[in-house]
């Protein structure tokens, strides 16, 4: 049986399949105002403003071309379209986010002229 | 858990010209700092600020791929637009800044690219509102904006009080005028505003000064102990007495830590209260002076450094305005005003120790007998126990001005004033909050609305539910001292005429004239030289024997003020001191005036005499009038006429001079002069042989008439008369011949006393006498023949037929006038 993809589309390109070894870690963050204090009766009022979620994708060995169409996605704007699974509601989303990959390092190189590149890492955090 | 929704409106609310919402305000950058003194001292300006981003990527809203535009369901055509990402397409209404999709959802589209002048062009007072969760939070006015990135921007905002900063407020004099009008007088269209009955019907007394609009109200709300608390979207403040309703505050809303911090307590206050108002003796002052060669001036301001009335110009200086504290003045010229008087006196509660830790407020000249207590009591209060805290917490709907029940940093239980919060909205509204603990706003509003003037013994009861009265006891005035008489009317002394006075003597008042026959040798026959000769002379100068000066006006009552503690149905034993009685003429002093006491069980015995005398008086501002005053001059003598001071040969008799009047009262008229001629023939020389005839003419004067004094006419001066001739009485081959007598003088009057002061006032100098006439003076020929005629001075001697030579009395000079009886006036 074929691993299920996790779905991921950046700025409308569908990078689905190279989610197929490595799928992509959700981390909720919250985001708080100046507000957060302990009170007089010893409870604890964090002033959470939001939840925003944050995406983390290990990009192993992806090819160049493939890094290339990445770079062109998640730079075509500041703040991306960006479709996930959503682990909070179990539904797939779309949202705005904005990605930076990790340092890029070449792992192989290929007869032809390509390369795989080792393990960069791209984050997304919503906007 | 979510931010709360921030909307900020700019430009009028209904229409505004940018909104802002928490998508484009920077998190914990929208931030207000508001504050309200709870005594006062201080009229603050609140302020809000945020940061904003005018840009963000456009909300895009997807065409169809290869479709070139959109209908909406309201048959409007949007036109798809290129941008710079070359796949996507986005809809932007035509010449429009909101972008509508396909569900009729409106994004607000901002152009890529903000022009330097976006937000920048925001004029200074621009309205700003700030709602928060959709309901008014603040409203405040464009104080500058600043660039702090491409796409972000700083508007920092000032409540309506920054607004009258640059507003100038031209002052005034207040007497019993509301708090309403004078308050809409200072803000006028500045912003809206409301005021509470019971602060707006107030009433002020005092001045203020031409001044910036918010230093002027700090002034009007200090006086009163009013504030301005927050109002609404479409009302800025809401102004009032600070309330005792009490909001509790629970733990779980204040953050631990905090603070309180303790005042150096005070123990004594002392509070200036002023009085204004003008009397005729107050000193003429100049406000502008351009006439030696200085360049007109035109539609000027000129402000004054205290107030003044009866404006006054010189040249071709005009006035278009004007009021106690201004003019506006064109033309070259001077301008000149009186100064008002100004009386302070202090009131002072607390300790008398040695070493005080004392408060003062000098310079707020609203404060005035009717609220100067209220002030005293209030600044006692604060200063003397209030505690400051600071505490992190919640609001929830709390506002400046507020009294909140909530525990202290110590976990004390504590009702406190919120004076000042730092305001944060994100998922709460955050407010780092400063409160004054151990003080209730009291003395608030006048003490004193009331006032009774009591001027005779007996009892006052104290109305029901006052607690505190003034009591101002004002003794009896000095009596003034005696008006002096007035001179005697100019006489010879001894001898009569022609051997009064030779050519440039003066003798008894008798000054020789000329004497042109002095030297010339004559025969048997001999005439007499004659001689002219002026009655009325003095240090060789003929004066008017003068009317008597008025006797010294008397000293004021003493004057003293107490502030005294009462209960309603108290009785208060009143005894007024009598005006002490006018002193005996030629200047005696009068007698001082009584005290004027009141005593009551509750405070024992009060007097005037532990008061003051003062030049200016007590002024009564209630009733707008004056007591304790220093009497009145009394009025002067009037001087006794002349005799005919002409030593030209006139052709009629010389009639003598009137007396000089006093007010309605008349001078003595003057007696009639005769002038005569006779032919005279004579031996010029010893050895002549030849007699020759020449006309000589005799000339007496009338009497002067005697002066008038205050209360009586002078008495006429008599006629020139003509006796005829009497024998010598030792020498019968001798006789006078027909002899023309000169009028006496008339006496001068005797003045009346002036009537009793009031108020407390001193007692009116007394009147001066009339002077007494002069004797009529003579003028011309004598000889000593049988034919001769003889001319005589004043009534003529007696024994040669004459009615006696009379020397006119000066009238006498009456007492001084009895000062004014004391008063007592209660002001509740």
């Amino acid at each position: 049986m074929a691993l299920q993809r996790m779905p991921l589309k950046i700025n409308r390109v569908d990078f689905s399949a190279l989610t197929e070894r490595l799928g992509y870690i959700i981390v909720y963050e919250e985001r708080q105002g100046s507000n957060t204090m302990t009170m007089q009766n010893g409870d604890e009022y964090l002033d959470i403003i939001v939840k925003k979620p944050a995406l983390t994708w290990r990009l192993d060995s992806l090819t160049n071309s493939d890094l290339a169409r990445l770079h062109a996605a998640i730079n075509a704007a500041t703040y991306v379209e960006v479709e996930y699974f959503d682990t909070a509601t179990n539904t797939i989303k779309t949202a705005y986010f904005h990605g930076t990959i990790s340092e890029q390092e070449v792992g192989v190189i290929r007869a032809g002229g390509y390369y795989r590149f080792r393990a960069p890492v791209l984050t997304m955090r919503a906007r | 858990m979510a931010a709360l929704t921030n909307d900020i409106f700019i430009g009028p609310r209904a229409t505004p010209s940018y909104h802002f919402t928490n998508r484009a305000i920077a998190l914990n950058s929208l931030t207000g700092v508001f504050g309200v003194d709870v005594i006062g001292n201080n009229l603050s300006v609140d302020t809000f600020s945020f940061s904003a981003r005018h840009q963000f990527d456009v909300d895009m809203i997807y065409a169809p791929i290869g479709k070139s535009g959109y209908l909406d369901t309201n048959n409007k055509i949007y036109l798809v637009k290129k941008t710079g990402v070359a796949q996507y397409s986005y809809f932007v209404p035509d010449r429009s800044d909101r972008l509508v999709d396909i569900n009729d959802r409106i994004f607000r589209v901002f152009d890529g690219y903000a022009s330097d002048g976006y937000l920048m062009s925001l004029p200074f007072g621009t309205p700003v509102f700030w709602y928060v969760g959709g309901s008014f939070f603040r409203k405040g006015y464009v104080q500058k904006v600043e660039r702090l990135a491409r796409y972000a921007w700083k508007v920092t905002c000032i409540s309506g009080i920054g607004l009258l900063d640059g507003k100038y407020h031209v002052g005034g004099l207040y007497n019993a005028e509301t708090f309403t009008n004078i308050c809409r007088d200072i803000i006028g269209g500045a912003f809206p505003f409301s005021i509470d009955s019971a602060v707006g019907a107030t009433l002020i007394y005092g001045h203020l000064p031409y001044d910036t609009a918010r230093n002027n109200l700090h002034r009007l709300l200090f006086a009163v102990g009013a504030a301005m608390v927050r109002g609404s979207a479409n009302t800025d403040y809401t102004i009032r007495f600070l309330s005792d309703i009490v909001t509790n505050v629970p733990d779980s809303r204040i953050a631990l830590g905090g603070a309180v911090a303790y005042n150096t307590p005070a123990t004594r206050v002392e509070i200036t209260e002023h009085a204004y108002f003008s009397i005729s003796s107050d000193e003429e002052v100049k406000l502008f002076d351009n006439a030696n060669g200085g360049t007109a001036v035109q539609n000027t301001l000129v402000i004054f450094k205290e107030p003044v009335h009866d404006l006054a110009v010189t040249g071709s200086l005009t006035i278009s305005e004007s009021g106690v504290n201004y003019a506006v003045i064109s033309g070259v010229g001077t301008l000149t005003g009186k100064k008002y008087t100004h009386n302070e006196s202090q009131v002072i509660l607390g300790s008398n120790s040695a070493d005080p830790n004392t408060k003062s407020v000098k310079d707020n000249h609203l404060i005035s007998f009717a609220n100067s207590n209220n002030v005293a009591q209030r600044i006692l209060d604060y200063f003397s126990s209030a505690k400051r805290l600071k505490a992190k917490m919640i609001l929830q709907g709390e506002k400046t001005g507020d009294c909140l029940s909530l525990h202290n940093a110590f976990g004390e239980a504590s009702d406190a004033y919120l004076s000042k919060m730092q305001v944060n909205v994100t998922s709460v509204i955050g407010a780092q909050c400063e409160l004054v603990e151990g003080f209730t706003p009291t003395g608030a509003g006048n003490n004193f609305t009331h006032r009774e003037v009591i001027t005779a013994n007996g009892s006052w009861t104290v109305p029901s539910g006052t607690e505190l009265i003034r009591i101002v006891l004002i003794g009896g005035g000095q009596g003034g001292s005696g008006g002096y008489d007035g001179e005697d009317g100019c006489w010879f002394a001894g001898g009569f005429s022609p051997s009064g006075a030779e050519e440039g003597e003066e003798r008894g008042g008798m000054y020789g004239i000329s004497n042109e026959f002095a030297d010339r040798e004559y025969g048997w026959d001999d005439l007499a030289y004659c001689f002219e000769a002026g009655v009325g002379y003095r240090n060789g100068e003929q004066r008017e024997p003068q009317g008597g000066a008025s006797g010294a006006p008397g000293a004021p009552g003493k004057y003293i003020v107490y502030d005294r503690q009462v209960q309603g149905g108290d009785n208060i034993t009143i005894n007024i001191g009598t005006g002490g009685a006018g002193g005996a003429r030629n200047g005696v002093a009068g007698a001082e005036g009584g005290a004027t006491t009141a005593q009551s069980s509750r405070f024992g015995t009060l007097t005037s005499a532990d008061g003051v005398s003062s030049d200016t008086g007590y002024y009564d501002v209630l009733g707008e009038e004056t007591f304790a005053q220093p009497g009145l001059d009394g009025w002067r003598g009037g001087n006794g006429g002349l005799s005919d001071t002409s030593s030209t040969y006139g052709t009629s008799g010389a009639a003598g001079r009137a007396g000089e009047n006093v007010g309605t009262f008349t001078g003595g008229k003057g007696g009639k002069g005769k002038r005569t001629e006779i032919e005279v023939t004579y031996w010029k020389e010893s050895e002549s042989t030849t007699p020759e005839t020449e006309t000589f003419w005799q000339r007496t004067s009338g009497g002067g008439g005697g002066g008038a004094a205050y209360g009586a006419n002078g008495s006429p001066g008599g006629d020139a008369t003509i006796i005829a001739g009497h024998p010598f009485p030792d020498d019968p081959g001798y006789y006078w011949g027909t002899r023309y007598l000169s009028g006496i003088g008339g006496d001068g009057a005797t003045a009346l006393p002036p009537d009793q002061a009031t108020n407390g006032n001193g007692g009116q100098g007394g009147n001066g006498g009339g002077g007494g006439g002069n004797l009529g003076g003579v003028l011309g020929f004598c000889g000593y023949n049988t034919a001769q005629r003889h001319i005589d001075l004043g009534g003529g001697d007696p024994s040669y037929g004459g009615t006696g030579y009379y020397q006119a009395k000066g009238g006498h000079g009456s007492v001084g006038g009895q000062g004014g009886n004391g008063v007592a006036i209660i002001y509740w």
